[in-house]
């Protein structure tokens, strides 16, 4: 985590959380450090750990350029859990470059290295997407190794939501989120199984 | 997922296709499901929309056709349960069959809603205070719900904007025809008729009564949750159960009664044994790894003796042969002895249960004797019984292994059961040892080098360290040193960045600078450089998910990882438009992304790497975590 109080320690990178779909679906509280001004905004997941930066790995199955002058490619990325809504703008040029190379016919595996924000859409349904800083074609054993590395990510986060000496960002998520230990465990139970009889 | 799922959402996007009079090629979807569904992973509801939106463009039907289309939408825009599809807003006359506890305070009400054609579950939010609260045995019209699924269980959500009004005529639910266990599919079971054939031990304090239900096409497991007013079923007898839910945990469909009523049928019987009889003579012995659902006769090591978590529990543990461990269980019976660690056990007849995947082995059915004479039979996974040769640190991995160090460092032990623990080093680097309290074993002495044999190699955190107990050590001649290799450390991650600087870079050839020059070969202390020297380095973010790392790779590591030498970088750099760029592009669709494990030390905030490589893949590690996924109270996964 970094050091939000101090504005001359080296500026620390924030670390890309491992999460899949179907928890980052349902991750809508977003915050700030409130002492500091420039904290960068972070969305909290629903087993209870802030994130401003994911990793995510899954399948491509969808592709829209949006505009003329302000080019924003949208995307659709499937893992195991559900879906990813991934963007790509003029902002994010690395981004924008790989995504447009990629062609969505042909079913590739894809690892998303981005932003997590959350939307209200006029309707009033809230929802999250990652905008990506990069977006490369991986192999089949990145994708499984993602899972692997997803699953144990989560479980140790769901071990400090379901433990007794519960961080501030677990209260919130308790507070928060309407799912509970048990329902992130199956996920992960099912997530592992899907990979394992492909 | 199963051919037969497959099939279904090939029924469903041939139905919508042909309803706009064209006859789509059903082979060609079904493979483009299968692919991907099972090869690429995509959730089904995801690939159901891909595979029916490129179908739709093929015949060149506008896309927005499907949403709107007029033939999805029954007649009299009341859609019937059965045909309801995820992602669709409607309209529905239902029975409130069952209501629940919700689960959580955002969820005001939870239950089962049924017509005559099926039955789903319903949520209502907390948010959607307007929805009057529904009351049990009521019908309802409910207009604008939301067709959601959760992984793959279709749910009808009653959200703000979703209008309900109750239905005064009367009116009365034909039940559906019982629906066969094998053709069942998650969600609400509207109707099935099965015999309860056999009684389960309860593993948590919530479960009332667990056990496994049949019909003429097969069987299985069903929990009823502790809930007032809710009575056990008689073994052995037929029920006609309504409403229960089917949910699906790892694959497996499993019946949960809280959601539905049964009744018993005493006029029905169904042909089904109701507990498997144990064998009448003694089975032959069979390998660990052949073991089946069933009874069996094995041959077994008592290899490992855990605590039991339950009263009712007299021992549990594990047992092993070469081929392969099972967990066993025993039971608290006045006829039953505890096994004793570390001999060999002929069991005859024991029971051999499936739970989440795994089997395990029950003896209370079984008689079991000690093999004399037999305690050195080999265990998969357990110690070896002979001296393994010596490995270097550098190349050790779990398991057990044998080596020759020198005891570099002692630390003070953190616990009062250790008896030491410290550091050990050979050539090629240190490794953390632990040596817990034991009558048998004796402190090392720093400095001294030592013949460690049969060692255990454990990993925690990413990070191994050998466990000494289980090893034989010898101290070498007194005179004997090892030169220790410096300490690097390991670090494993994602590499998430390959930073600007990377690929092909041009340095200063002024003796003593070697710095690296900018794009029009300009050196910031000794200006414009023409004869400069080539150099390949790699700069990336390499991210563990906590922390993420500056790394800087040089020449041989970078040339090592990528497969690239620096002369195919130049070759690259001087044919390519992009000069320099190129070889920078290519080791970001090389690395990018890719699981990476970098050796190395942190020199001011950057990780100076003298190796690195790809991780691969090792297939027991999603078994392990599916066990630490399933093992949670006991066993019993619920919400």
């Amino acid at each position: 985590m970094s050091d939000a109080g101090s504005n001359f320690t080296s500026y620390e990178r924030e670390p890309a959380k491992r999460v899949f779909a179907s928890e980052l679906r349902e991750a809508t509280k977003t915050f700030k450090n409130t002492e500091d001004e420039k904290s960068p905004m972070y969305v909290l997941l629903p087993t209870g750990e802030r994130c401003n930066r994911v990793l995510v790995v899954g399948t491509i199955t969808q592709k829209d350029k949006i505009g003329d002058q302000n080019i924003l490619y949208r995307a659709r990325v499937s893992d195991p859990t559900g879906l990813f809504f991934v963007t790509a703008g003029s902002y994010q040029p690395e981004a924008m470059h790989q995504l447009a190379k990629i062609d969505p016919e042909v079913p590739v595996f894809v690892a998303v290295i981005g932003k997590p924000s959350v939307y209200t859409t006029p309707d009033g349904k809230v929802f999250t997407s990652v905008r990506a800083e990069s977006v490369l074609v991986v192999d089949q054993e990145t994708r499984d190794l993602w899972v692997q590395d997803t699953a144990r990510s989560t479980l140790d986060r769901v071990d400090a939501l379901a433990g007794d000496d519960p961080s501030s960002d677990v209260l919130l998520a308790r507070e928060t989120y309407r799912f509970g230990p048990d329902h992130w465990r199956r996920m992960v139970y099912d997530a592992l199984s899907r990979v394992m009889t492909l | 997922m199963d051919q037969n799922q497959i099939q279904q959402i090939t029924d469903r996007i041939s139905h919508k296709l042909e309803s706009k009079g064209v006859s789509p090629d059903r082979q060609s979807i079904t493979d483009k499901l299968s692919s991907y569904i099972n090869e690429f992973g995509v959730v089904p509801y995801e690939a159901e929309r891909k595979v029916l939106s490129d179908q739709m463009r093929l015949f060149d039907i506008p896309e927005d056709d499907v949403s709107s289309a007029p033939s999805s939408v029954p007649e009299g825009g009341v859609y019937s349960l059965s045909d309801i599809q995820p992602g669709e807003w409607v309209t529905v006359e239902v029975k409130v069959v069952s209501l629940q506890t919700p689960s959580s305070p955002s969820i005001s009400q939870t239950g089962v809603l049924a017509d005559s054609s099926g039955a789903v579950r319903f949520v209502v939010f907390s948010k959607a205070s307007e929805i009057p609260p529904l009351e049990l045995e009521q019908w309802y019209r409910i207009e604008s719900a939301v067709v959601d699924s959760f992984r793959e269980v279709p749910s009808l959500k009653l959200h703000s904007g979703s209008r309900v009004t109750p239905i005064t005529d009367d009116r009365s639910l034909m039940p559906a025809p019982p629906v066969a266990l094998s053709e069942l599919t998650p969600g609400v079971a509207a109707s099935v008729q099965v015999k309860f054939v056999e009684e389960w031990e309860a593993r948590s304090d919530r479960i009332l009564q667990t056990g496994l239900v049949a019909d003429g096409s097969g069987k299985m497991k069903f929990i009823l949750w502790k809930d007032e007013g809710r009575e056990k079923l008689t073994l052995g007898s037929v029920y006609n159960i309504f409403y229960a839910s089917v949910d699906t945990f790892g694959g497996r469909l499993s019946l949960t009664l809280n959601s539905g009523v049964w009744m018993e049928d005493e006029d029905t019987e169904i042909a089904v044994p109701v507990v498997a009889p144990a064998p009448k003579g003694d089975l032959p012995v069979t390998s660990v790894r052949d073991l089946h659902v069933g009874y069996v006769t094995v041959q077994v090591k008592f290899v490992e003796e855990w605590e039991s978590r339950s009263e009712r529990m007299l021992q549990t543990g594990l047992l092993g042969d070469e081929t392969g461990r099972i967990k066993f269980v025993l039971w608290k019976d006045d006829t039953k002895e505890k096994l004793v660690p570390g001999k060999v056990y002929l069991i005859k007849n024991a029971k051999v249960a499936e739970y989440n995947g795994r089997l395990s082995l029950s003896l209370n059915s079984a008689e079991y004797l000690v093999v004399d004479g037999a305690d050195d039979m080999v265990v998969q996974g357990a110690a070896p019984s002979s001296p393994l040769p010596v490995t270097n640190i550098r190349d050790l991995s779990v398991g057990f292994a044998s080596l020759h160090v020198k005891f570099v460092e002692e630390w003070e032990s953190r616990s009062e059961r250790m008896l030491q623990t410290g550091l050990l080093g050979d050539e090629t680097g240190r490794i953390k040892f632990v040596l817990w309290k034991d009558d048998t074993k004796e402190k090392l002495e720093p400095g001294r080098v030592y013949h460690i044999t049969n060692a255990k190699v454990d990993e925690y955190n990413g990070r191994l360290s050998v466990v000494l107990n289980s090893a034989v050590y010898e101290a070498d001649d007194p005179a004997a040193d090892i030169a220790v290799g410096t300490v690097l450390d390991s670090y494993a991650g994602t590499i998430v960045q390959i930073s600007g600087g990377s690929g092909l870079v041009k340095r200063c050839p002024v003796e003593g600078c070697n710095r690296v020059l900018s794009r029009q070969n300009f050196c910031p202390i000794h200006e414009i450089q023409n004869n400069y020297n080539y150099d390949l380095r790699i700069k990336a973010v390499l991210d563990d998910g906590q922390k993420a790392y500056n790394v800087l790779m040089g020449r041989e590591v970078t040339e090592a990882l990528t497969g690239m030498t620096m002369d195919q970088a130049i070759d690259l750099a001087s044919e390519s438009p992009l000069g320099l760029e190129e070889v920078q592009a290519q080791f970001t669709e090389k690395l990018c992304g890719r699981y990476v494990r970098c050796f190395g030390n942190d020199f001011e905030g950057r990780i100076l790497v003298k190796s690195a490589e790809f991780i691969h893949l090792d297939p027991s590690v999603t078994a392990e975590l599916m066990n630490r996924a399933g093992s949670v109270s006991g066993g019993e996964i619920n919400e």
